[in-house]
């Protein structure tokens, strides 16, 4: 199937390992899991200094060409990055903002590619707001319409789960126009924060909102080529669960890490409890989890980073990463006792991430039963 | 004896097994043949009987008395597969048979001088699928003529009656699919001269499963069972009973297993200690114990409301998948316990292994009864 000599592997190239090494010890140091204790208590959108810093070091613009104003690398590099954020449950609109260069480099007008790509590159924040009520996983099962009218094209509709939707300089919605799906990317002149709802999710580190489309009207200059919006959101499904895959993966290692520490600190009949089989053996099994994934995952990002059929692969890595990380984090609950249901235990935040993850653009079942379609 | 766990009938069976270690069980899977003296030893005690009414020459008791007696004789390590189908088989002619049939078989089989332990029902190309079965009796004048095929038919080579399921009907002719199916009595010694040829199939264990192969094997009608056409209903009716008494040969199982297990666990010492003060190595003896005490409360209570002659298909159905389940976790974990000792023949446990594997597939497999409790115990949609 890989001919050639660039056959992806289960390992990262020397690029994105570098880059790894770079993203691990920047989230170290910027996102503490105390920082992201503070941003849920504060209601607060992520700290534009350290946004602005990940601007700086190229990564908004990680998987956009240079023409356009980024670093010239890929998605296979992106998953570099994103996986120590989801680590330190950081929460970023990296993921958002880098799925919408995507759309816009498979289906943008060349207009459109000019103007928006090199603002994302720059610290403009982009917001998805793909879901709907329904939940449906499929991306173009959807009920919002556009209708051409004598003042524009005027838009209907709810979405949901649009994260960092007030900060966001673009937005990219999904439409049903003429019944086929279609794609549209707004700037921020065009919507108004009074169509947006703040909505409380499991995942307490993300700013979720809800946004109403019913009385919009745009230009169709924001739509993208109507030719190249089924490609798009092919792209965008596997994009975006490659991503999650990654951002789950960096979970799970998260949550090893913080219940191996706690079973070497937490004594019960006068021993350390980590020196119990019954607690230690399935830690292992948990990291064998998170290698297996991660080896999914790594594999995935060759393929898709060199513009490979990839939905096989980035399915395989969804499935395993939201896998291991719901055993790595049901297991941390378990096994921080009584602590571990509290709010203070930091399982939760990683079992948050992992529903959250899970939740958007299909879970381990759902990625299984379409990888079903694929091979059988 | 009123108390339902039957503990005379479980100690006597303990002795009669004693006679029957597991060399003489290795000895006859080596050889793939019939432990006849086995079957001889348990036949002449009473056991395979057990379920007879009395004014028919058995004992009469409840089916939990049965699942006791193989219960037993699977925790003993040996295995009550050979001869369990002449406790049940019988059910069939007991409950739907003419009161001719009836006095004509039943205190001969109670006496053990006819065995009736076949039962044939699966097909090349119906196994799950039940009513796709083609094996066909043609009726001429007094007789049946049977052509068909049929797999998997355990005991047909040690049994002297069978009990068949075919079709009288073709599945496309009948009103339903479950309908057009009949139930005869073939007497084997007869059929086996006039067009019936057995076939042995070699599995991974001693079971004396075969295939049978009909040409025109006439049969007479005075050897149906009940109506013509409704013996599907019949067939289903005595699956309760045989699906109870395989779930307590799997509780056996399981209790072979785990008292194999916990014994080496105890004396084998690795690292300077005995194997089983490991986390790793006791607690999954002890969930296989809880999974299987579980099952084994099911299995009563599947017994209890058969007993009592309510319905019980689901719960009897239950019961199978439970307790297969964990005979099956409790061989894997005490084979992997054992170490390289549990390869071994020696140690009985390869053996049991294989033998306890069986009944996640036959006589039914899990995902049919997944499928039954989902849309006759929970209403959802049927899935095929
Ligand atoms: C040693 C042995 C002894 C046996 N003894 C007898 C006997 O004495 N008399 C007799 O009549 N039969 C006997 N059987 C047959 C046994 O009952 C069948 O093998 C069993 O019912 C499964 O049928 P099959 O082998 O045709 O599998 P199939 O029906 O072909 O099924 C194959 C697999 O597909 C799965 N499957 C099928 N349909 C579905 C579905 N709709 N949804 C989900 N999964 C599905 C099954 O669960 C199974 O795992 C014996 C079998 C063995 C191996």
């Amino acid at each position: 199937m890989f001919e050639g000599a660039k056959r992806p592997t289960i390992k990262f190239s020397d690029e994105q390992a570098q880059l790894l090494d770079i993203a691990a010890s920047f989230a170290r140091d910027k996102f503490p899991l105390s920082a992201a204790r503070a941003r849920i208590a504060a209601e607060a959108d992520l700290d534009k200094e350290i946004w602005s810093e990940m601007a700086a070091l190229g990564w908004l613009g990680v998987a956009i060409p240079e023409d356009f104003g980024g670093s010239g690398l890929g998605l296979g590099e992106a998953v570099a990055i994103v996986e120590p954020l989801g680590r330190h449950v950081a929460g970023t609109p990296l993921v958002s903002t880098t799925l919408l260069a995507q759309a816009l480099l498979k289906a943008g007008t060349e207009f459109q590619k000019r103007t928006y790509l090199p603002k994302l590159a720059e610290g403009g924040i982009g917001a998805l707001a793909l879901s709907e009520e329904s939940g449906d996983w499929n991306l173009t099962n959807l009920a919002a319409t556009a209708t051409k009218t004598v003042d524009g094209v005027a838009l209907s509709g709810v979405k949901t789960f649009v994260t960092d939707a007030t900060s966001a300089e673009l937005m990219l919605i999904s439409v049903l126009w003429n019944g086929r799906p279609a794609l549209a990317v707004l700037d921020r002149a065009a919507f108004g924060k009074g169509r947006m709802t703040r909505e409380t999710v499991i995942d307490e580190t993300r700013r979720s909102y809800r946004v109403t489309l019913d009385g919009m009207v745009v230009q169709d200059c924001y739509f993208l080529e109507a030719a190249q919006t089924a490609a798009a959101f092919k792209h965008l499904d596997e994009a975006a669960c490659l991503l999650a895959a990654a951002e789950m993966c960096g979970g799970a290692a998260g949550v090893i890490a913080t219940t191996v520490e706690y079973l070497k600190t937490r004594k019960q009949f006068g021993r350390l409890i980590g020196s119990y089989q019954a607690l230690k053996h399935p830690m292992v099994d948990a990291l064998m989890l998170l290698d297996a994934a991660r080896s999914h995952l790594y594999f995935a990002a060759g393929v898709v980073g060199e513009g490979k059929e990839g939905e096989i692969a980035v399915r395989m890595a969804k499935a395993a990463a939201g896998e291991a990380l719901a055993f790595a984090a049901d297991r941390a609950i378990q096994f921080h006792g009584g602590f571990g249901f509290t709010y203070d235990c930091d399982a939760q935040l990683y079992r948050r991430l992992g529903l959250w993850g899970e939740a958007r653009h299909g879970d381990a079942a759902w990625q299984r039963a379409r990888l079903a379609e694929l091979m059988l | 004896m009123s108390d339902e766990t039957w503990p005379d009938i479980r100690e006597a069976v303990r002795k009669l097994c004693a006679n029957f270690p597991g060399a003489y069980w290795r000895e006859h899977d080596r050889a793939r043949s019939y432990p006849a003296e086995f079957v001889r030893a348990l036949g002449e005690a009473g056991y395979l009987s057990i379920l007879i009414p009395e004014e028919y020459g058995g004992a009469g008791l409840p089916l939990s008395a049965a699942t006791a007696v193989l219960e037993e004789i699977h925790r003993s390590g040996g295995n009550g597969a050979a001869c369990h189908a002449q406790m049940y088989t019988m059910g069939t002619l007991l409950k739907h048979g003419s009161a001719e049939q009836k006095a004509r078989y039943l205190p001969r089989i109670a006496r053990g001088d006819l065995r009736l332990q076949a039962f044939g029902v699966t097909e090349p190309g119906a196994g799950t699928d039940t009513t796709r079965i083609a094996t066909f009796a043609r009726r001429e004048g007094n007789r049946y003529l049977v052509s068909g095929q049929k797999i998997w038919i355990s005991r047909a080579e040690h049994s002297d009656l069978m009990i068949l399921l075919c079709r009288t009907t073709r599945r496309e002719d009948a009103a339903k699919p479950g309908e057009g199916l009949s139930v005869l009595l073939v007497d084997m010694r007869q059929a086996a001269k006039q067009g019936l040829t057995i076939r042995p199939i070699r599995t991974m264990l001693n079971h004396a499963t075969t295939e049978l192969f009909f040409d025109e094997v006439p049969v007479p009608a005075e050897n149906l069972i009940g109506e013509e056409g409704k013996g599907f209903r019949y067939i289903l009716d005595g699956m309760n009973a045989e699906r109870i008494l395989i779930a307590s040969e799997c509780i056996g199982d399981g209790r072979f297993f785990i008292d194999r297990a916990s014994a080496y666990a105890a004396s084998r010492e690795v690292f300077g200690r005995a194997i089983g003060a490991n986390q790793g190595v006791q607690f999954p003896i002890a969930r296989a114990h809880v999974q299987l005490a579980a099952a084994a409360l099911m299995v009563q209570q599947a017994a209890a409301l058969f007993a009592a002659g309510k319905p019980c298909g689901s719960e009897a159905n239950m019961a199978k998948l439970l307790a297969s389940e964990a005979s099956w976790f409790a061989a894997d974990t005490c084979l992997q316990i054992h170490g390289g000792f549990g390869f071994a023949e020696e140690y009985d446990i390869e053996r049991k292994f294989r033998e306890t594997r069986l009944y996640q597939v036959a006589p039914i497999s899990t995902n049919l009864i997944l499928s039954h409790v989902a849309t006759h115990v929970l209403g959802l949609p049927k899935s095929f």
